[in-house]
Order: C-alpha cells, then sequence, then structure tokens
C-alpha cells in the first residue's frame, strides 16, 4: 500500500453514497489497500455517512459531508466531518447480541459494524462540525 | 410411358370390378333358387314332421291304452294324411306296450291296394337295432332318417322321421312317418322359366344324400340313381355340400364334365348326435347346375368390351402424347440445357429454339429477359462489392495513417524532467477525428495541442490530419500563441467544406517559470490539478471553433502552474460517453477520478480515465473518439525537482491576463 | 434491486441482488414483509448473488425474520458470502438466525422443522 490522500465532498442526498463507495474503491485499488481492509473501510463509512445524511441535519438540502481517506505507513486513516447537529454516534447503545430474535432491538446496527470493522474510532466536535475518525491497519 | 401403364391399370380395375360385380349377382341369384327349392321341399317335410309329434302327445296322454284304440287312431292318420305321408309305426320298449309283449311295433302303410297293417314285432325283424328306432331314443330328440330305398314295403324312396316318446320319465316307443321322397325330388329337376332366365336353359337340379349317393337326378330312375354317388364325378362339391354349407362354385359338371357354375344349399340339418361327431351335418343336399349363366356371360362380354375400348383408348392417348412431347420437348431439352450453362456462369447465352408453340415463346423469352437482368445485377453486385472493399480498405488505412500521425513514445521527452507528458486516443469504431500533438518550440517551450474534427469518416480523418500539420507547422515557425491559433483558423478555412470545423485546446508551457499560455477555441475546458486538493477546470480564453469564418481573433489566457501541478486535456468524448442506461459519464465523474489519482503520474491519470470510462460504458458500443492528455510541470529545471507524488509545496497560483 | 421470486412446495425462495443498502433497502423490505402478510410462512433468502450489505439492508433481514417468528413460520438464508458472513457474525446475527450453506440444505431444514 502507497501513500496517498483523498478529500470528498458529497451532498447530504443518500444518492452520494453511491458515488462515496466508487471514489473509495478507486482510491483503495490506486493505493494498492488490500481488499479486505477496503471492503471494512467502505461499509464502515458507508454507515458513518449514512447516519449523518439521514439523521444529522433538520434540512439537508444543499448541506455536505466531508470525508477525508489517508494512507501512510502501514495505517489507513478515514474521517468523515459534517456540520450539522452535535451528536456523537458512538453513544448509542451497543446491540445486545446475547438477546433471542424477538428480544432483539433494531438501532443500532450500523455504529457497532463501524466500531467492530474498525481498529479505532473516535469522535470530536471541532469548530461546531461533528468529526469522526477511523483507523485500520493493513494486516 | 408412366401415364399409360397407369391408365392400363386403372381400365383393368374398373373391368374387373364391374366383371365380379355382375358374377356375384349371378351367382347370387343361383343361390338363392337353390335356397328356395330347398325351402319348398323342406316344408313338406316339415308339414311331415307334425304327425308323429301330435301322434306322441296322443299317446303321451294315456287315451290310446289298448291295441284297439292305438291301431284305430293309426288307421285314422293315415286316411287323414294319404299323399303324404306313405306309412307310420309306433315301436314300443320291451315290455313298453304290455308288459307280456317284449316287442309291440304296429305299422300302417299305403300301397296300391290300401291300408296294409304289418306288425313290425317279428322273431327275424328285430327293431330294437334298427337305427329308424336307435338314433332318436339315443339322442333323445327326433331325427330324420337317411333317405333309403324301400324295398319291404314301398319299393320307392323314403325318408322317415322318427320321434321318441317318454313315460313317467322312462324312455316308452319311437313313433315314425314315412315320407315318400321320389315324387318330390323328381319335380326337383325341372327349372321354371323364370329361374331358367337366371340360370340358363340348360340347367338343372339334383340331390345327394348325406353319403354323396345320389337321391335325385333328371332322368334317372330313382333306383338306379342311388348306385351312383357325386364322389364319382366331382369330389371337391360333394365335400362342400356334405358339410352342410351352402355356397356358389365353378366346378366339373358331374353330368357331362364341363366347367359350370353350381349352387347349392343343404336340406334337413340334423343336431349332430353325440356318437357321431364326424358324420356329416346335412340329410341331403340340393345342387343346382348351370353350365351358362347369362348374367355371368354379360359380365365377361362387358369386361372384354371394357378392356378392348380402354386399350384403344390408350393407344389414342399414347399416339396423341407422342404428337404433343415431340414438339414441346425438344425445345425444353435446349432450355434445360442453356439453364445449366447459365448456371456454370455464361451470361451471354441467348435462347431461340424456333418452336412456334405459344407457351415455348413465353417460356424463351421470359428465360432471355431473365438472363439479362441475372447479368446486370452481377455486374452491379460486383462493382459495389469492389467499392465497399476498397473503402474498407481505405478506412483501414486512413485510420492507420491517422493514428501513425499522433506521437506514441513516452516518456516524451527524456531529457527534460521538469516536464511530463501523456496522451492517448481510444477510436470509435468508425474513423474520428481526434487528435493530440506535443512538440518542443525550443529548449524552453512545450506545445502541447488536443483537438476533435466535426463529422465521423476519411473526411474528418482528411481534416484531422490537415489540422495537425498544420498547427505544428504554424506554431514551428515562430509565432505568438494567439497569432498561430488565428493562422491555422484561416488557413483550414480554406480546405474546409461547408459545415466541417475543428474544436481546439492550445497551449503553451513555459517549462523554466511554469507559465501556461492557452488558448479554447470551441473545445471542453481542461481540468487543473492544483495546488492542496484543487480540482477545477481552467476558464477563460473561448473562442469559436477553428474553420468556421477567417479572420477571427483567438485570445489566450495565462496560468501560473505551481510546481507538480497538471493539467487534464479531453475530448467530449470522455464526458458525453454513454451508459447502458444512457447516462452521461459527466464532467463531475470525470472530477471524482481525477480528485483519486490527482497525484499520481501523468501516465497512471489518463489510463485511469480512460479505464473509468470503459468500466461506466460496460457492452454499450462506443460512438466517439475519446482522447485524454494529461501534462505536469515538475517545477524549473535548475530546482530540485520533487517528487511528483508528494509535491507538497506550493506558491501562490496567479492568473495574468493579458 | 431486482429480486427473483420462486415459490418450491410451500417454500418462497427469494433471491437477492449484488447491493443491499441504504437506496435499495427499502423496496426490498416492502417486498419482503409484503409478502410474509400474503400469507408466506416459509421463507428462504439466496444471498448467492449479494456482494456488499449494509446496516439498513440489515434492518430488513432482522425483521422479517422476527414477524416470521411471531407467525410460526420460518426464515432461513443461504449462500452467504465469505464477507457477508463475516457482517452477519460481527453483529450476531448467526445466533439469532438460521443460515445454510445451499438452497438443498435449507430446504431439508424446512421439511425438518
Amino acid at each position: 500500500m502507497h501513500e496517498g490522500s483523498i478529500t470528498i465532498r458529497i451532498a447530504a442526498d443518500v444518492k452520494e453514497i453511491e458515488r462515496l463507495n466508487r471514489l473509495v474503491r478507486q482510491f483503495g485499488e490506486l493505493h494498492d489497500v488490500p481488499s479486505r481492509t477496503l471492503y471494512a473501510v467502505n461499509l464502515a463509512l458507508d454507515e458513518l455517512v449514512t447516519n449523518v445524511v439521514l439523521y444529522g441535519f433538520e434540512d439537508p438540502a444543499g448541506r455536505e459531508v466531508l470525508i477525508n481517506i489517508a494512507t501512510a505507513g502501514s495505517e489507513l486513516t478515514a474521517s468523515v466531518a459534517d456540520d450539522g447537529k452535535e451528536f456523537n454516534p458512538l453513544t448509542v447503545k451497543t446491540p445486545d447480541l446475547n438477546a433471542g430474535l424477538a428480544e432483539r432491538d433494531i438501532g443500532g446496527l450500523g455504529i457497532h459494524l463501524v466500531r467492530s470493522l474498525m481498529d479505532h474510532v473516535n469522535y470530536q466536535r471541532e469548530d461546531a462540525k461533528n468529526v469522526l475518525t477511523v483507523r485500520k491497519r493493513i494486516r | 410411358m408412366p401415364a399409360a401403364l397407369l391408365f392400363a391399370l386403372v381400365v383393368t380395375v374398373s373391368a374387373l370390378r364391374s366383371y365380379t360385380q355382375v358374377s356375384e349377382n349371378g351367382a347370387r341369384s343361383s343361390r338363392a333358387i337353390a335356397r328356395h327349392r330347398v325351402a319348398r321341399l323342406e316344408t313338406v317335410l316339415r308339414r311331415a314332421q307334425e304327425i308323429p309329434e301330435m301322434m306322441a302327445i296322443q299317446l303321451e296322454s294315456g287315451a290310446l291304452d289298448t291295441e284297439e284304440k292305438l291301431t284305430a287312431y293309426m288307421r285314422a292318420v293315415l286316411e287323414r294324411n294319404r299323399g303324404q305321408v306313405y306309412g307310420s309305426c309306433i315301436a314300443f320298449t320291451p315290455s313298453g306296450f304290455r308288459s307280456d309283449l317284449n316287442a309291440y311295433g304296429p305299422y300302417y302303410y299305403w300301397s296300391k291296394e290300401g291300408l296294409q297293417f304289418e306288425q313290425l314285432a317279428k322273431p327275424d325283424y328285430n327293431y330294437f337295432q334298427w337305427d329308424w328306432y336307435r338314433r332318436p331314443r339315443d339322442a333323445g330328440r327326433p331325427v330324420w332318417s337317411a333317405p333309403y330305398f324301400d324295398e319291404g314295403g314301398g319299393q320307392t324312396l323314403m325318408i322317415t322321421y322318427s320321434v321318441p316318446i317318454w313315460r313317467d320319465g322312462l324312455f316308452w316307443a319311437i313313433i315314425t312317418v314315412d315320407i315318400e321322397l321320389a315324387e318330390m325330388l323328381n319335380d326337383v329337376g325341372a327349372m321354371s322359366d323364370d329361374e331358367r332366365e337366371t340360370v340358363g336353359s340348360s340347367a338343372y337340379a339334383f340331390i345327394i344324400d348325406k353319403d354323396g349317393k345320389y337321391l335325385a337326378f333328371p332322368q334317372e330312375s330313382p333306383e338306379h340313381v342311388q348306385e351312383h354317388s357325386l364322389q364319382e364325378k366331382n369330389t371337391e362339391l360333394a365335400s362342400a355340400m356334405l358339410s352342410g354349407k351352402e355356397g356358389v362354385m365353378r366346378t366339373v359338371d358331374p353330368r357331362d364334365g364341363k366347367q359350370a357354375w353350381v349352387a347349392y344349399a343343404p336340406i334337413l340339418i340334423n343336431p349332430m348326435s353325440e356318437d357321431s361327431d364326424n358324420a356329416p351335418l346335412a340329410e341331403m343336399s340340393l345342387a343346382i347346375v348351370s353350365a351358362e349363366s347369362p348374367a355371368l356371360d354379360a359380365a365377361q362380354g362387358l369386361f372384354i368390351a371394357q378392356v378392348a375400348i380402354g386399350l384403344a383408348g390408350l393407344a389414342l392417348l399414347f399416339l396423341a402424347i407422342i404428337v404433343v412431347a415431340r414438339s414441346i420437348s425438344r425445345p425444353i431439352r435446349e432450355l434445360a440445357d442453356a439453364a445449366r450453362q447459365i448456371a456454370d456462369g455464361n451470361l451471354e447465352l441467348n435462347i431461340a429454339t424456333g418452336s412456334r408453340t405459344d407457351e415455348v415463346q413465353l417460356l424463351e423469352n421470359g428465360f432471355n429477359k431473365m438472363t439479362k437482368d441475372l447479368r446486370m445485377q452481377m455486374q452491379e453486385l460486383r462493382y459495389t462489392t469492389t467499392l465497399r472493399e476498397r473503402m474498407e480498405g481505405e478506412l483501414t488505412a486512413a485510420r492507420n495513417i491517422q493514428m501513425s500521425l499522433l506521437p506514441k513514445i513516452f516518456p516524451a521527452f527524456p531529457d527534460h524532467p521538469e516536464i511530463d507528458v501523456h496522451a492517448m486516443v481510444r477510436p470509435a469504431r468508425e474513423v474520428g477525428g481526434d487528435f493530440y500533438d506535443f512538440f518542443l518550440l525550443d529548449n524552453e517551450r512545450l506545445c502541447v495541442a488536443l483537438g476533435d474534427v466535426a463529422g465521423k469518416g476519411v473526411p474528418a480523418a482528411l481534416f484531422m490530419a490537415v489540422s495537425k500539420s498544420l498547427i505544428k507547422a504554424t506554431a514551428l515557425a515562430g509565432h505568438a500563441a494567439d497569432e498561430i491559433v488565428a493562422r491555422v483558423n484561416d488557413e483550414l478555412c480554406e480546405e474546409a467544406d461547408a459545415g466541417m470545423f475543428v474544436t481546439l485546446l492550445f497551449a503553451i508551457l513555459n517549462t523554466v517559470t511554469g507559465e501556461l499560455e492557452y488558448c479554447n477555441a470551441g473545445h471542453l475546458s481542461p481540468f487543473l490539478l492544483g495546488p492542496g486538493e484543487t480540482i477545477k477546470p481552467l476558464g477563460g480564453a473561448r473562442a469559436p471553433a477553428l474553420a468556421l469564418a477567417t479572420g477571427l481573433a483567438f485570445p489566450t489566457v495565462r496560468y501560473r502552474l505551481a510546481p507538480g501541478d497538471a493539467v487534464f486535456f479531453f475530448t467530449d468524448g470522455v464526458t458525453e460517453a454513454l451508459s447502458p442506461e444512457r447516462d452521461f459519464y459527466t464532467p463531475e465523474r470525470l472530477e471524482d477520478v481525477l480528485r483519486v489519482v490527482r497525484m499520481e503520474p501523468v501516465g497512471k491519470i489518463t489510463r485511469a480515465v480512460m479505464n473509468d470510462v470503459r468500466t461506466f460504458c460496460a457492452e454499450r458500443e462506443q460512438a466517439d473518439d475519446i482522447s485524454v492528455m494529461a501534462l505536469r510541470w515538475l517545477g524549473a529545471p535548475h530546482d530540485s525537482p520533487p517528487e511528483s507524488s508528494q509535491s507538497r509545496e506550493t506558491q501562490p497560483a496567479h492568473e495574468l491576463k493579458i | 434491486m431486482q429480486i427473483k421470486e420462486e415459490k418450491q412446495g410451500d417454500v418462497m425462495i427469494v433471491t437477492i441482488d449484488d447491493h443491499l443498502d441504504t437506496a435499495s433497502a427499502p423496496g426490498f423490505e416492502t417486498r419482503l414483509l409484503g409478502m410474509i402478510d400474503e400469507g408466506e410462512r416459509k421463507v428462504l433468502i439466496d444471498c448467492g448473488p449479494l456482494e456488499y450489505v449494509n446496516s439498513a439492508g440489515l434492518k430488513v433481514f432482522l425483521l422479517a425474520a422476527k414477524k416470521l417468528e411471531t407467525l410460526g413460520g420460518q426464515f432461513i438464508l443461504c449462500a452467504l458470502a465469505p464477507s457477508v458472513l463475516m457482517i452477519f457474525e460481527m453483529i450476531g446475527f448467526t445466533r439469532i438466525m438460521k443460515i445454510a450453506a445451499t438452497r438443498e440444505d435449507a430446504q431439508r431444514s424446512f421439511r425438518a422443522a
């Protein structure tokens, strides 16, 4: 994997997420990111950005979400930044994996996936923006 | 020939059918006559049956319990039936009539002297053994005897009907009546006039018994008749008659040995008794022999006549066919030969058979016209095929020339590490009009151009070649950028046909300062892959396309590149590429790709865009040439050039305007 | 998203597309829960073509599984790709949903239950 970074701006629209996936994939292929890692990063970003797009804004029209991906050394770092409502997705309750089918909650699946797929997940509120950073080591 | 055979076959079949029809009718009639006669005989005999049956009823009632009553009754019966019944007897079982009488068999019969009596129970006449007693007793039912010649009583041909009776469930007695056959049978030989119409005037009838012995034969006395049997003269007929069947056959006339028709029918079929499985079923059988049959003779005559007519007709037909065929077949043969020659390729052939038949004339004319049309078509086809092949060959040649005109060696300027250029064209199926060029004007200036000739095909290709050469020539002549474009435009106007034009991106890069002077003649703005993560179109300097009108101005814009900046040129084949779902590729998607690869070497940038377009288009066929070119300035030659992929130093970018 | 529906006996087999994400999940949810409302009690999801699924799609599976359980029906997924199976593991679906390797295995499960 070689070094590189990309900043992607997308409109706050679920249709843009497909474009995001494509760009992430192209970036990964270009920088020789192993496919497993790329798959995990892609899915994690999908979940994070979808969350923001669907729930982060009162009125998503005209709003943007900024995604940055960088590869350095043997680590891949990605961040999702938005200037919407202050919200820390990490505070969402983890689903109870021991619950039976009937008791299982529908919510919290996305964030749980992000946590499981990534090595580090970090939330910061800076300059009136939500910034969620994830890191994954390439093995 | 086959027609003739078929005809003959048809005639024969029809004649045969009518013959068989008529003869069948004749046969049916003969059979009918035989059956009729038999029926007459049987009627008489049946009437005779009733007498003993009536007597049986009387006897069984017990009313005739004395000899006087019995004999008186019998006399009465015989009196009443004189002429039909010759005699009658009642034969009792031992001690049947009277316990003291071992046998008792009163018998009455007619003779010339009148009614006679005889007692059959004589010492030398053991009637218990006789057939007329035994058979009905064993069979348990009445039986007709075989006809016989009665020497003892009537001296005549007779037949006896024997009826068994029982008392208290035990066999008791036999009642017989004798019928005189001779007179009846004597009538047999004579044919009525009606019958003779069917069976012929020389027809006759005879009767045989179950052994085949004659019982009645014309002009034969009864005594002598029985001396002969049918088998002597005709076993085939005998076995047929004796089998109890009725029928008609063509066989030997037993009288004169000649072929004749014989219709036969059985008389009196006795049901088979248990002890004689093989005995013939019929007691008697009647046959009518007709040597000639007017009906059948007529049929034969008809048959012969039909065949004769048929053959004559056939001969005539044959003759006619030959005549006609001769007048047709020759010209047809000629035509067939001619057709074969034409198929082989000789289209110059013309037919003249000299036949005067209308049909043949028409055929001739049609044929000749056909070959003329065929000739013309072949010529046309050859012409267009050659033309097409030539055109395709030319197109391929043109494409090859076109591609060979474009610089393809990379890295283009290995001696100038401050610049990196890469370009590719993916041509559409038809020869398109995209071109690019880059060349050094001098040691410090690089000239790049990317253009798109409107239209497709050979004219566009030619125009493309002209444009490209013109640009290079004019540039190398040392003019300023705007001047170069203006001059090229004027020249192209001379060359261009109506409606042809060229869109062009033309730029000169100062490899020392990084200043890019460019002009956009009707083309899409190139993308600047700038400092930070800037990706933006290089705007300004918009001018009309070339070859539209002379004397037009083509202003340029200058832009100072930072070291590491790249400029991406492309034709509308990129942004207007269509996906299978009919979506355009769009500049936005291009921007996305550029964003991903912006730090990569120019070769990777161009290839990444090409690949993304190909992925986007999938199986949809490429409609237009796709051309891309990436140019990167890595900084002044004397500066230590930063690695292209790590360029992070930025200098403020100036946009200078003239 | 294109889904293919085929009925084999009393089992409804649904073959899904390669992407089950935020855009395609709502349509899939309507169809899948709809067929359960229409009376299907044995539902098999053939995930052979599936390459990518996110939480939106996973939510639809969970809803369908829950619904069928309350109605006394059966819900089985088969032919999951390794990457998709990994996702299912992560969120614990493998504990609460029936996952079969092939259609035949799934059919046997339906019959045995």
